[in-house]
């Protein structure tokens, strides 16, 4: 009972990071209609520009903290302007070689110019207690961004008609570069609360984590906000049962079953509708 | 010295859909505080003058000025921003947003205060306000076409283009809608109105321009075109 206990504290605990970075994928997909396959790997990025500026201040949090972040912000900013011309086109299948493209890119990077290739340990001063609750004071702070704000209100109607979107007067270009931005904003805070939960990371993170996100993202069906939140929480304690029970990493294929089982009976996904 | 009280001067527009010409040579023009119709079958080019004016469609040659200003190359994001309000055919309303975040949406340029404005589209249109954190998506066509005008009045425009606003709608709808029209007119609001519906168009346009398959056929005022033979055989049942 005390193992179950602590494993479904700890499955809460990586479920609401997941949960973060599904939104992210969530977004951009409701506002661009890409699947940004090389999110993931983009957000170790910013791991390892936190990682960077710790070593380099002597472990100053407050600067490494802040990189994560910026470089977060700063590379989703910058990669946007790779889709611009397929979301006008509504080239979805070249935007997502695009986004693959991204991350096999960053992947390499990271693992042949940092830190030799090998995995980067952040210092235990990094690691605190209190990355649920600032998970879920993340996904709250957007879901009222989204429903309370005008920007929200601007990025939710791109997301629904960009035809009527243009004709208010909305740019849908830059709601477009501003979602990455957002994106950027919100996977470099994960990548924060990443390093301060499991204390280390490594180029093949990324891979990692793209595979539970569209775990989550098929299993919600893809788009469904509330839907990915919820599945997010789901895989998360379902992969640490299974790590608390099970021999070895089954988790990315307990996580595939999962989906697998649920889409031959609802193949719209747990949370969508059928068409 | 004649005054020029041109809020819109179109000369010469013609937009092509790849191959296929869909205005050609077009010129009109809208004064302030009028109500100028645009009539003519589908397809006759009348929503495609609309979506030049408004920089969606692009037009290949001639020149469009909105206030004596040039508009013909300018983003739709700056065109609304200067007072030119589309209300789309079916009126656009976006269905998973409420009443009110559509109204809201209607302000984006808008730089004055907003609950003052959302005021007095309420104040229009007071069932908006009872149901306004209701989903856009559950009313009827004739609520939308509401929530779709009051969204475009919200930015206070210069000028308003409505397409085809009575369309789908039932007769006792359709007498509301041009009401509506008519008391906007009232209230100083310069109209450019693209319908099928010609006879109510004529009726309540101080001028109006006959479309055929892009071309405009004749134009005059409402009283003119209405008594004019040609109108009333292809148009009017006459």
């Amino acid at each position: 009972m005390e193992v179950f206990i602590a494993q479904l504290i700890s499955g809460i605990k990586l479920g609401s990071l997941y949960a973060v970075v599904v939104i992210c994928y969530n977004l951009l997909i409701l506002v661009t209609g890409i699947l940004h396959l090389g999110y993931a790997s983009l957000l170790v990025l910013s791991m390892y520009a936190a990682w960077f500026v710790l070593n380099a201040t002597n472990n100053n949090l407050i600067l490494g903290i802040s990189a994560g972040i910026v470089s977060g912000i700063v590379i989703g900013t910058v990669t946007a302007p790779l889709f611009l011309p397929f979301i006008k086109r509504r080239a979805i299948l070249e935007a997502l070689v695009i986004s693959l493209a991204l991350g096999i890119i960053s992947g390499d990077v990271m693992s042949h110019w940092f830190n030799l290739g090998l995995p980067i340990a952040f210092p235990s001063s990094l690691q605190m207690e209190g990355t649920t609750v600032a998970s879920i004071i993340i996904v709250f702070a957007f879901l009222y961004f989204l429903n309370r704000t005008k920007r929200g209100r601007i990025l939710r109607a791109v997301a629904q008609d960009t035809e009527v979107a243009r004709i208010l007067g909305i740019s849908v270009t830059k709601t477009a570069i501003f979602s990455f931005a957002l994106a950027g904003l919100l996977g470099g805070l994960t990548a924060i609360l990443f390093a301060m939960s499991t204390g280390t990371a490594s180029s093949i993170l990324g891979d990692s984590l793209v595979i539970k996100a569209l775990a989550v993202l098929f299993l919600a069906s893809i788009g469904n906000l509330r839907g990915g939140l919820i599945c997010a929480l789901i895989l998360g304690v379902v992969e640490s049962l299974a790590m608390g029970y099970l021999p070895g990493d089954w988790t990315n294929a307990i996580a595939f079953s999962v989906v697998v089982v649920i889409l031959l009976f609802k193949p719209e996904g747990l949370f969508g509708e059928q068409h | 010295m004649e005054q020029n009280n041109n809020v819109l001067t179109i000369e010469n527009i013609s937009v092509f859909y790849g191959h296929i010409c869909a205005i050609r040579n077009v010129s009109l023009d809208a004064q302030e505080g009028e109500i100028v119709g645009l009539i003519g079958a589908n397809g006759a080019g009348k929503s495609t003058v609309m979506k030049a004016v408004l920089g969606i469609q692009r037009s290949s040659s001639g020149s469009i000025e909105f206030l004596g200003k040039d508009i013909t190359r300018m983003s739709t994001e700056r065109i609304v921003a200067s007072g030119i309000v589309y209300v789309p055919e079916g009126g656009g309303v976006l269905p998973f947003m409420t009443i009110l975040e559509n109204l809201q949406l209607g302000a984006i340029h808008f730089k004055g205060n907003l609950n003052d404005r959302l005021k007095q589209v309420f104040e229009r249109f007071p069932i908006l306000e009872e149901r306004q954190h209701q989903l856009a998506g559950t009313l009827s066509g004739g609520e939308r076409q509401m929530v779709a005008v009051g969204r475009a009045l919200m930015s206070a425009p210069k000028l308003l283009m409505l397409d085809e606003p009575s369309l789908g709608l039932g007769p006792k709808v359709v007498a509301g809608v041009f009401n509506i029209i008519l008391d906007l007119q009232k209230a100083g609001y310069t109209i450019l109105l693209s319908e099928q519906n010609a006879r109510k168009t004529l009726q309540c346009a101080n001028r109006a321009y006959v479309f055929q398959t892009g071309d405009i056929m004749l134009n005059g005022t409402g009283r003119e075109l209405l008594d004019n033979p040609v109108v009333q055989q292809a148009y009017l049942g006459g």
